[in-house]
C-alpha cells in the first residue's frame, strides 16, 4: 500500500509541483490507483463493511481496515484476480519466474472480469494453462522467423511442385516461369503471345496458298497482257504514227479472255479479302476463348497459391503452438525433475543417517553383549562391574551369551526379508545405488 | 561528466595532502612538498556529497525543479521559463504547468529526456552544456546508462540489461562438490560478487530475477555449494530471458492513465522459514482493467453477493442495453 501510495503521490507531484507534501497527501490520486490480489479471504474482508468477528488474527482485520482507508482516500480501488492471471506470482515463487518473463516480454496486460468468481483451483489444468499463457509470449515464439527460412516456405518451387502440380493443370509454359508466379499480368501476357502467334500462323497458311494464286494469276496476265499493247512490225511505208487497223485490235474473244481473266483476279481477291477477314474473326474468337481459358486458370492459379499460403500459415502457427507447448512442459517436466531429485537427495539423507543409527544400535545390541546373571537374582546384567553384582560373591555370578536365536531373529537390526537382507543392508545399498547413479548420470 | 567532483562546491575545511613521487617529479616540486586541497578529489568521503549539492544549486539555478520524492530527479515546467510562456506546447506537456523534460542524476551520469518539440526543452538543454562540462553528450536512440541499455522507437522505449547479462560469469564449482558442503571464504566472496551482479539488472529491468536473488542473497552467508549452484541456475535463466525489457510504449491519454499494483506473498516459503512478498506497479489504459462492476451500488462485499450480482431494477431498458454495450465494448466482445 505504502509503494502504490508513493507512485500515486510521485505522479501527482509531477502534475502539481507548486504543492507542498503535505497538501498532495490531502488529495485523491488521478491515476485512480487499483490494488489487485488473488487472495478471495483478503478480497473479502477488504469489502466486507464490518470487522469480520470470525477472524482468529484480529491484527490483520485492523491492517485490512486501514488498507483500506488508504486506498479510499487515495481514491483506488480492490480487485481480485484468479491465481494463474496473478503477474505477482512470479515475485513470491521461483517456478513462477518463468512465466513472469513471458509475461513482460509480452507487455500487455488486461485484467479480466470473472462474472463467476471463480478460483484457480476450481479451474481446469487447460484452463488455467490458457488463461496464463493469454497475455504471455516465450522467447521461442519472441525469436523471428530468419529470412531464409520465410523465403523457402514461400518459395515459387514449392508451389510449383506441391500445388499447382497437384490441383490444377497448367502448361508448361507457365511451370516454366516460376519467377512470374504472383504476377497479375503474367498469364495474360502469355495468353495474348499464345493468340497472336496462333493468328499469325492462320494468316501465313492463308497468305502462302493465295499468293501461289497470285503469282499463277499474275504470270497468265503477263502473257496475255496488254492486247493493246501488243507489238507488231511495221511495214516497210507504213508510218510509226499510223493508228494499226482494226483488225489488230483487241478481237472479242481477246476482250473476253481479258474480262474472264480480270474477274478470276477479281473473284481470287474477293476470297481473299473474305477468307482473310473469316480468318480473323475465327482467330480473335479462338484468341477471346484463350484468354478466358487462361484468366480462368489464372484465378485458379491463385485460389490456390492462396489455399496454399493459409495452409502453411496454419502449419507454421501449428508448428509455433506445438514448439510453444512443447517447451513449457519441457520446463515444468525439469522443474519437477528438479524438485523430485532434490526430494530424493533429501530422502538420501535420511536413509544415510538411519544406516549410521542402525550400526550404532546394532554395535550396542545384546546379541553382540555378554551377560551376567546373579544364580538366585532375577535380572541380567549388561556390564561386569555393576554394583548389584558386587554385592554377589564372584561364585555366584554366572556369564552368559544371548540366544542366537530368540536375541536376533525377531529384532530390528537382524530381521531378515524374503531375500534374507537386514534392513541395515537394504538402507546401504540404497543410499550406495543412488550415490552412484549422481556421480555417474546417464 | 568530465571530472565530477572537481566541479563541485569547494572544500570548506583545510586539507592537506602529500602527492605521489611521480606527480612531484612531474611538477618539480621538491620531495617534502605537501599541497591544499582546493577542490574535492576522488576518494575523499564528502566528495560526492559536494559534487551534489554543487550541481543541485546549478539546476535550480536554470530553472528546474527538484521533485519532492525524489531528490535526483528534476522537473522541467514550460511555466517557469518566459520562452515557454511565450510559446507554448500544443502536445506531449503534461499538467496546467506543463511538464516538457525530467532530468534525472545518478552520481555524475545524467538522464534527461522531454518534448523535443519544445522551445523550453531546446533551450534548457542547450543551457546545460554551458552549465556543465560534460565528457560526452549522446542524443541517440540506443543509448546505455548505468549499465542498462535504452533504445527509443517511435513505437516505445525500451529498458533491458541485455548486454550487461552477457558480460556476467558464472562461478566455478568444483566438481564432486556436495550441495551441502561449505565452500571456503574465496568462494563466499565470488558467490556474493554474482549475487550482486544479479541484483543490479533484477531491481532495474528484469523483475522475474528479483525473487530467486532475494532468497538467494538470504543464504550467501551460509556459504553452501548448493547457493552456488542456485547462483549459476539463475544466471543461466537470466541470459536466456536476457531480451525481457521493460516497455514504455505510448499508452493513451493522461486522464486514461490507471496505476494497477498486482502484489502477492508466500507463506514461509524461505529457506529459513520467512515469507516471500511482491508487488509489480503498472501504468496502464483504463481500459485494460475491463469493466467495473456492474451493479452500480457498489463492490459486492462477499463472493456469495458477486455470484447474486443482478441487474438492479431501477435501471429502464435503454439503460440496461447502454451499459451492457459499454461492457461488451470494455471486455472487446464487440
Amino acid at each position: 500500500m505504502d509503494a502504490l501510495e508513493m507512485a500515486c503521490r510521485y505522479w501527482e507531484h509531477l502534475i502539481h509541483p507548486e504543492l507542498q507534501l503535505a497538501e498532495l497527501i490531502g488529495l485523491k490520486s488521478s491515476l485512480h490507483p487499483v490494488m489487485v490480489t488473488d487472495a478471495k479471504a483478503l478480497y473479502d474482508s477488504f469489502h466486507r463493511d464490518t470487522i469480520n468477528n470470525a477472524a482468529v488474527d484480529k491484527r490483520t482485520s485492523l491492517e485490512v481496515r486501514v488498507t483500506k482507508e488508504q486506498l479510499t482516500a487515495l481514491g483506488g480501488n480492490f480487485r481480485w484476480v484468479s491465481s494463474e492471471r496473478q503477474f505477482a506470482d512470479g515475485l513470491t515463487k521461483e517456478s513462477a519466474r518463468q512465466l513472469l518473463a513471458d509475461r513482460l516480454r509480452y507487455g500487455k496486460i488486461k485484467l479480466v472480469w470473472d462474472p463467476t468468481y471463480t478460483a484457480a483451483k476450481r479451474k481446469t489444468v487447460e484452463e488455467r494453462n490458457r488463461n496464463m499463457e493469454e497475455h504471455a509470449v516465450t522467447r521461442h515464439e519472441h525469436e523471428e522467423i530468419p529470412t531464409e527460412e520465410i523465403n523457402v516456405v514461400r518459395s515459387n518451387e514449392v508451389i510449383k511442385y506441391v500445388d499447382i502440380a497437384q490441383n490444377v493443370k497448367v502448361s508448361e509454359n507457365v511451370i516454366a516461369r516460376p519467377s512470374h508466379v504472383g504476377h497479375p499480368n503474367f498469364l495474360d501476357y502469355l495468353n495474348g503471345f499464345h493468340n497472336f502467334t496462333h493468328y499469325l500462323n492462320g494468316f501465313n497458311y492463308f497468305l502462302h496458298y493465295h499468293f501461289g494464286m497470285v503469282i499463277l494469276l499474275l504470270s497468265l496476265l503477263a502473257l496475255e497482257w496488254m492486247p493493246g499493247a501488243e507489238a507488231s512490225l511495221l511495214e516497210d511505208n507504213q508510218c510509226p504514227l499510223e493508228e494499226p487497223p482494226l483488225e489488230d485490235m483487241m478481237s472479242s474473244w481477246e476482250i473476253f479472255d481479258f474480262v474472264a481473266i480480270e474477274g478470276f483476279m477479281l473473284w481470287n481477291a474477293l476470297i481473299i479479302a473474305v477468307s482473310y477477314k473469316f480468318g480473323q474473326r475465327d482467330d480473335i474468337k479462338k484468341g477471346e476463348e484463350a484468354a478466358e481459358m487462361a484468366e480462368i486458370l489464372h484465378k485458379q492459379v491463385e485460389e490456390s497459391l492462396q489455399d496454399q499460403h493459409l495452409k502453411m500459415q496454419k502449419c507454421a502457427k501449428e508448428k509455433h503452438d506445438a514448439a510453444h507447448q512443447y517447451m513449457r512442459a519441457l520446463s515444468l517436466a525439469t522443474g519437477e525433475a528438479e524438485s523430485l531429485g532434490e526430494l530424493v537427495l533429501e530422502a538420501v539423507k535420511i536413509c544415510h543417517r538411519a544406516q549410521r543409527e542402525l550400526e550404532q544400535l546394532s554395535a550396542f545390541h545384546p546379541m553382540y553383549k555378554r551377560l551376567w546373571i546373579a544364580k538366585h537374582g532375577t535380572v541380567w546384567h549388561q556390564v561386569e562391574d555393576c554394583h548389584h553384582l558386587q554385592n554377589c560373591s564372584a561364585s555366584n555370578v554366572v556369564e552368559r551369551v544371548p540366544c542366537s536365536t530368540c536375541a536376533c531373529a525377531p529384532q530390528t537390526p537382524f530381521i531378515r526379508n524374503q531375500d534374507g537382507e537386514t534392513l541395515l543392508d537394504e538402507l546401504g545399498s540404497f543410499v550406495r545405488l543412488v550415490l552412484e547413479r549422481d556421480d555417474h548420470p546417464s | 561528466m568530465a571530472t565530477a567532483f572537481l566541479q563541485g562546491l569547494p572544500q570548506d575545511r583545510k586539507l592537506w595532502v602529500k602527492l605521489p613521487a611521480e606527480a612531484l617529479e612531474m611538477l618539480g616540486a621538491p620531495p617534502e612538498t605537501r599541497m591544499l586541497l582546493r577542490k574535492p578529489v576522488y576518494g575523499q568521503l564528502d566528495a560526492p556529497r559536494r559534487w551534489y549539492l554543487e550541481a543541485v544549486r546549478r539546476l535550480k539555478d536554470i530553472g528546474l525543479r527538484q521533485h519532492c520524492l525524489d531528490p535526483c530527479a528534476f522537473l522541467m515546467y514550460e511555466e517557469d521559463f518566459a520562452i515557454g510562456r511565450q510559446h507554448p506546447s500544443t502536445s506531449g506537456a503534461l499538467g496546467e504547468r506543463r511538464l516538457c523534460g525530467v532530468i534525472c542524476l545518478h552520481v555524475d551520469d545524467m538522464l534527461g529526456s522531454g518534448n523535443a518539440q519544445s522551445a523550453t526543452y531546446q533551450q534548457i538543454s542547450n543551457q546545460l552544456k554551458q552549465e556543465f562540462n560534460f565528457r560526452e553528450w549522446q542524443e541517440k536512440e540506443d543509448l546505455e546508462y548505468c549499465g542498462a541499455s535504452i533504445k527509443v522507437t517511435t513505437d516505445e522505449i525500451t529498458l533491458d540489461h541485455q548486454k550487461y547479462m552477457h558480460k556476467v560469469k558464472p562461478m566455478t564449482v568444483e566438481k564432486g562438490q556436495s550441495p551441502e558442503d561449505e565452500m571456503d571464504q574465496k568462494g563466499i566472496t565470488q558467490l556474493r560478487g554474482l549475487v550482486g551482479s544479479l541484483q543490479w539488472p533484477a531491481v532495474q529491468s528484469s523483475p522475474h530475477l528479483q525473487c530467486s536473488v532475494s532468497m538467494l542473497s538470504a543464504n550467501v552467508t551460509k556459504g553452501l555449494t548448493k547457493s552456488a549452484i542456485d547462483a549459476n541456475k539463475l544466471l543461466k535463466f537470466g541470459k536466456e530471458n536476457s531480451d525481457v525489457a521493460l516497455k514504455y510504449g505510448p499508452i493513451g491519454a493522461v486522464e486514461d492513465l490507471r496505476l494497477v499494483m498486482m502484489f502477492d506473498a508466500s507463506f514461509c516459503s524461505r529457506s529459513d522459514g520467512s515469507s516471500q512478498g511482491g508487488y509489480i506497479l503498472m501504468l496502464v489504459h483504463q481500459q485494460a482493467l475491463g469493466p467495473r462492476i456492474m451493479c452500480g451500488t457498489g463492490n459486492p462485499s462477499s463472493c456469495e453477493e458477486l455470484r447474486d450480482l443482478r441487474w438492479p431494477r431501477k435501471l429502464k431498458r435503454q439503460e440496461r442495453q447502454w451499459m451492457l454495450l459499454r461492457w461488451l465494448a470494455a471486455t472487446g466482445s464487440i
